[in-house]
């Protein structure tokens, strides 16, 4: 933490720390992301990615946002990374046997869009970029020449005390809704994600379970609990205790195939009915 | 440091996660590739956030990363549900939109 | 028209009404009087299988309840005269556009509530014993609660679009009522030629809406941004034209007139009250009452009143020509009503709008008595309906033959009865505003009137019976054979007809002098339209009179040496006029013909050719617009590899090339 802290106050202030940190972390990035595309092994390439992301964190440091740098270690490197490795483990496809296409069009077509790519948005840059050293320098003026208030990061943060500060002050006012709306989309995917990863085998269905021995051993035992519960409450002895182990199978099967009909009531209400106490005296539960 | 050198070095991530989708037919490392574009997108605000001073910009990478995690959840539900329905993670096997 | 004396000024010695708002007594209590009926309506039609054949009295109460009602509003009215506005609510508030559903009434208002209570209160009555034993008995006293509700709307509605609205309920309940016996193909067909001839009236009275609103901006009738106010400040003679005509469209599709009457004779092919009810009291006067509203309209173009009394007349001298010839005693009937509605567009036309009103009111009583009374004898003659198999009816039915020669004599113009006076007093203005020719052709139309109604009443009533007591007869509304016992009607039946009778006998007192008491009683409404008009000739009143009774003189006279004296055993064959005149009135001057083919005939050459241009132009379109689709797609959809990189792959190209043509315009 402490190497961070002055890491960050380094950057601060744009000295020589930031551009070590920048080099290096800027390589290690981008070597592990052509390391991911290229690697056959899936595993390895996971493991590439997770490297990717760490500098990426590294990156975020060097721009003042060690919110962000955080964030990015725990919720990608930490959650989704693993996820994707469960994945793996999960489906037992480690070998990627897909990766030697023997279309070699298409992977010099692949290579050749993203070299195009990666031109064309160099050349949007353009060579000015690099040599600015200013964060606020010629791009920050409008079209009549005024300058823009470029007031910088480190202004705003001084003004808060610090960026975690700052990021959470913006999140909480100014878009709160969109983050109010981001819960709700978290909550929507892990539905999705529920609804889409259940298995699809062929349920029991109730009409197999239900057969007329079973539903009469049911209200039997229905009723004798109902018993058990009445006795209980009467003598002051904590539920739990009176609840046997063999109780709760019965519940739960009770729960699946005869969900319905007039059982639903005993079964889930702790009050006695005098009447099926009265006609069942034996206690089979305790 | 000058901005631009992160803006480069996210422009040439971008390229190489886009390479990879377009050259991998495994439906895992194609997400991860994705992951990387994304990655490399929020790079691309956490600098500009700093160019031009607004703590907005690292909101949004906030945000970019909440989705990122929605995605990856439903995306591999749908990978995990492909992969047991055809028994294979090659995205160029189901072709039913094929006109 | 280098005569013209129009004077724009109103007379200034008349009292006009002054707007005000019922707040309480009956006059607050005046929605009721549309709702009774229509309460009765939606109760009998619910409950009609538990009612039974209760639901025609909780009908007649409904309705007897509105005229007790309207008598109430009549009384108050007499007290204090005046335009009450009668709050029900805001039916239409859009942005600075409002209509509400409020009901005026004036003294022209209260006039048509009893006409319209009364009269149909009286037939719903006679109905109890005529549609006794119907299959859709209780159906049928719904339908005439409805027909009384929607002629109480029209004639209550404050303003152009509430009157529409009540319009639209009498066409539908016309409609429902005159093919109440559907079963029948007849019946069914005539109910569709009203509603339809009613439906061109119907969407000229909308653009007349629509002209009016540009115009005032409003709808309402009274008060001070009112149309009727207003009108001669607003519109010019031209614009009163054009106002004019669209209204009288309506108007003449509802009352009948030339060259909108044909449905009315067919009309008749429903039950007899359902007649009664529509050419007496309901339906018919629509039109009538919609040109004395609007008269202060109508009255700013000169040319337009011309055209209307023009139109009255010629209506008039044609349907009593028809008339003449018509075997069936309904139609004659039917025709007299066509005739009669001819007399009080004259009226309106000739600017006598109180004199016109007078008619509307008298021939309520006396046409709906002879309606009744031939029902009475329809009745009895197993739906019998042809005149030269009737004859001496009077013998096995005498209350039916006293009542009716009753309302021959007034329909015939024979003082003292009640025909007499208003018919005379419609020629009488007729001839004093100038309107000579209408007035000559109105006195001709009194005479033939004269005639075909003493044809009808001998025929039926008179001389000897032309039918066996026992004889066997098919009833024509297919209840299988009868045989003949005629038979005085029941008391149900009679009831009405007296009190018709009485009516009819008496109600001509109302204005006994051209200017009586009926005419000070409507002026505060008509004093607006009142203006001068031609020079007339030099014929007095007296002179008028006379003249008058001289034509009906002669046309009783005429028909008694026809049909009385003369030997009429032989049937048809004893027809006074006969040849080619008997031919084109018995074809009713090929109107129906000349209407089929221009406009059935031309309309259908019209559908073809818009039927070709349907199959080939518009299913071409339509067919090619598919084919060039599933062309396009078989060429596009080879685009879709169904490989989802390539998906990918081109969106990324997508992307590249907007970021060029970013970068294109950066630099």
């Amino acid at each position: 933490m402490q190497l961070l802290a002055q890491v960050t106050s380094d950057a601060a202030t744009g000295g020589g720390a930031e551009v070590i940190l920048f080099w290096v972390f800027a390589s290690i990035a981008l070597g592990s992301g052509i390391a991911m595309v290229t690697m056959r092994n899936i595993v390895h390439a996971a493991l590439m990615l997770v490297l990717n992301l760490l500098c990426i964190a590294g990156l975020y440091l060097g721009l003042q946002s060690s919110f962000l740098s955080i964030v990015q270690v725990i919720v990608y490197a930490g959650a989704i990374v693993v996820l994707f490795l469960f994945v793996i483990m999960l489906l037992g496809v480690s070998r990627d046997d897909l990766l030697g296409t023997k279309n070699t069009t298409r992977t010099v077509g692949a290579v050749l869009v993203g070299v195009l790519l990666a031109g064309g948005l160099l050349a949007v840059l353009g060579a000015d970029s690099l040599t600015d050293a200013s964060a606020c320098g010629s791009l920050a003026v409008e079209g009549d020449g005024t300058e823009l208030s470029c007031i910088g990061l480190d202004e705003q943060i001084a003004g808060e005390s610090d960026s975690v500060t700052l990021v959470g002050e913006r999140l909480f006012t100014r878009w709160t809704y969109a983050f109010e709306l981001s819960a709700l989309l978290l909550v929507v995917a892990t539905l999705g994600a529920l609804v889409l990863g259940r298995r699809k085998d062929p349920a029991i269905s109730d009409e197999d379970v239900v057969d007329h021995e079973a539903e009469r051993a049911l209200a039997e035992i229905t009723a004798s609990r109902a018993a058990a519960t009445a006795a209980v409450v009467a003598e002051g002895t904590p539920l739990d205790e009176m609840l046997g182990d063999d109780s709760t199978p019965v519940e739960d099967h009770h729960h699946d195939g005869y969900g319905h009909g007039d059982h639903t009531g005993h079964d889930h209400s702790l009050l006695p009915d005098p009447g099926q106490s009265a006609d069942s005296p034996t206690d089979e539960d305790s | 440091m000058p901005i631009g050198y992160y803006f480069v070095i996210a422009a040439l991530m971008f390229c190489t996660g886009l390479t990879g989708v377009l050259l991998r037919r495994n439906a895992i490392v194609l997400f991860m590739c994705v992951e990387l574009m994304l990655n490399s997108v929020n790079l691309t605000f956490a600098a500009a956030a700093r160019q031009w001073g607004g703590a907005d910009g690292q909101v949004f990478v906030f945000f970019v990363i909440v989705v990122a995690a929605a995605e990856v959840v439903v995306g591999l539900a749908l990978i995990v549900n492909m992969f047991f329905r055809r028994g294979t993670l090659d995205v160029d096997a189901p072709q039913l939109l094929r006109g | 028209m280098s005569t013209i004396l129009l004077a724009a000024q109103a007379a200034e010695s008349v009292h006009l009404n002054e707007v005000l708002v019922a707040e309480s007594g009956v006059l607050a209590l005046a929605w009721l009087i549309p709702l009774l009926p229509l309460l009765g309506f939606a109760l009998v039609l619910l409950l009609r299988s538990t009612l039974k054949e209760t639901a025609a009295y909780v009908a007649i109460a409904m309705s007897t309840a509105s005229f007790l009602l309207s008598v109430g509003v009549f009384l108050a009215l007499r007290a204090e005269p005046g335009a009450y506005l009668v709050d029900v609510f805001d039916w239409i508030d859009v942005g600075g556009f409002t209509v509400s559903l409020d009901f005026l009434i004036d003294q022209l208002t209260a006039t048509l509530l009893l006409v319209v209570t009364g009269v149909g209160t009286l037939v719903h009555v006679y109905s109890l014993g005529y549609m006794y034993g119907d299959e859709r008995y209780e159906r049928f006293f719904a339908y005439l609660n409805l027909f009384l509700f929607s002629m109480l709307m029209l004639v209550l509605g404050s303003n152009l679009l509430g009157l529409f609205l009540g319009w639209e309920l009498v066409g539908l309940s016309s409609y429902l009522l005159i093919g109440f016996w559907f079963e029948d193909m007849h019946n069914a067909v005539a109910a569709k030629k009203a509603f339809i001839t009613n439906r061109i009236g119907d969407v000229s009275f909308m653009v007349a809406m629509f002209y009016a609103f540009q115009k005032f901006g409003t709808l309402d009738f009274v008060g001070e941004n009112g149309i009727l106010e207003r009108a001669h400040t607003v519109l010019s003679s031209d614009q009163a034209f054009i106002l004019g005509i669209l209204l009288l469209g309506g108007a003449v599709a509802k009352s009948a007139q030339i060259p909108l009457y044909v449905w009315l004779p067919d009309a008749m092919a429903g039950p007899t009250p359902v007649s009664a009810l529509i050419h007496a009291a309901t339906m018919v006067t629509a039109g009538v009452y919609l040109t004395v509203r609007m008269a202060p309209v109508l009255v700013e173009s000169l040319d337009l009143m011309v055209l209307i009394s023009w139109i009255g007349a010629g209506t008039a001298l044609m349907a009593a020509l028809i008339a003449l010839r018509q075997d069936d005693y309904k139609k004659i009937l039917a025709y007299s009503t066509v005739s009669q509605l001819g007399y009080m567009f004259i009226g309106v036309g000739t600017g006598g709008f109180s004199e016109g009103i007078f008619h509307l009111f008298t021939h309520a009583f006396f046409k709906g008595l002879l309606f009744l009374a031939a029902g009475s004898v329809m009745h009895a003659f197993a739906n019998r309906t042809d005149i030269w198999r009737m004859g001496g009816v009077r013998k096995v039915m005498p209350i039916t033959f006293a009542t009716s020669a009753i309302a021959w004599l007034a329909i015939s113009g024979v003082f003292p009865f009640a025909g007499f006076f208003s018919k005379d007093q419609i020629l009488t203005t007729a001839y004093e505003h100038g309107f000579t020719g209408v007035w000559a052709v109105g006195l001709a139309t009194a005479m033939i009137t004269a005639f075909y109604m003493s044809r009808w009443f001998f025929l039926i009533f008179l001389g000897e019976p032309r039918w066996t007591e026992g004889e066997t007869v098919v009833d024509p509304h297919g209840h299988g054979e009868t045989t003949l016992h005629p038979h005085e009607s029941e008391s149900t039946m009679t009831f009405p007809l007296i009190v018709l009778a009485v009516m009819s006998a008496g109600a001509g007192l109302l204005n006994f002098t051209h200017h009586g008491l009926f005419y000070t009683w409507l002026e505060p409404v008509t004093a607006l339209s009142q203006r001068e008009y031609f020079e007339h000739g030099p014929l007095t009143e007296p002179a008028l009179i006379a003249l008058s009774l001289v034509a009906a003189g002669l046309g009783i006279l005429g028909a008694f040496f026809a049909y009385v004296r003369r030997d009429v055993s032989a049937g048809r064959g004893a027809e006074v006029i006969s040849g080619l005149p008997a031919e084109l009135l018995e074809r009713k001057f090929f109107v129906d013909e000349l209407y089929e083919t221009i406009f059935v005939r031309f309309g259908g050459v019209v559908a073809d050719g818009a039927a070709w241009f349907d199959r080939t132009v518009i299913d071409g379109i339509v067919n090619g617009a598919g084919a060039s689709a599933r062309g396009v797609g078989s060429v596009a959809r080879r685009a879709q590899t169904g490989v989802t990189r390539s998906y990918v792959g081109s969106m990324i190209v997508g992307a590249v090339v907007v970021l060029a043509i970013l970068l294109a315009q950066v630099v």
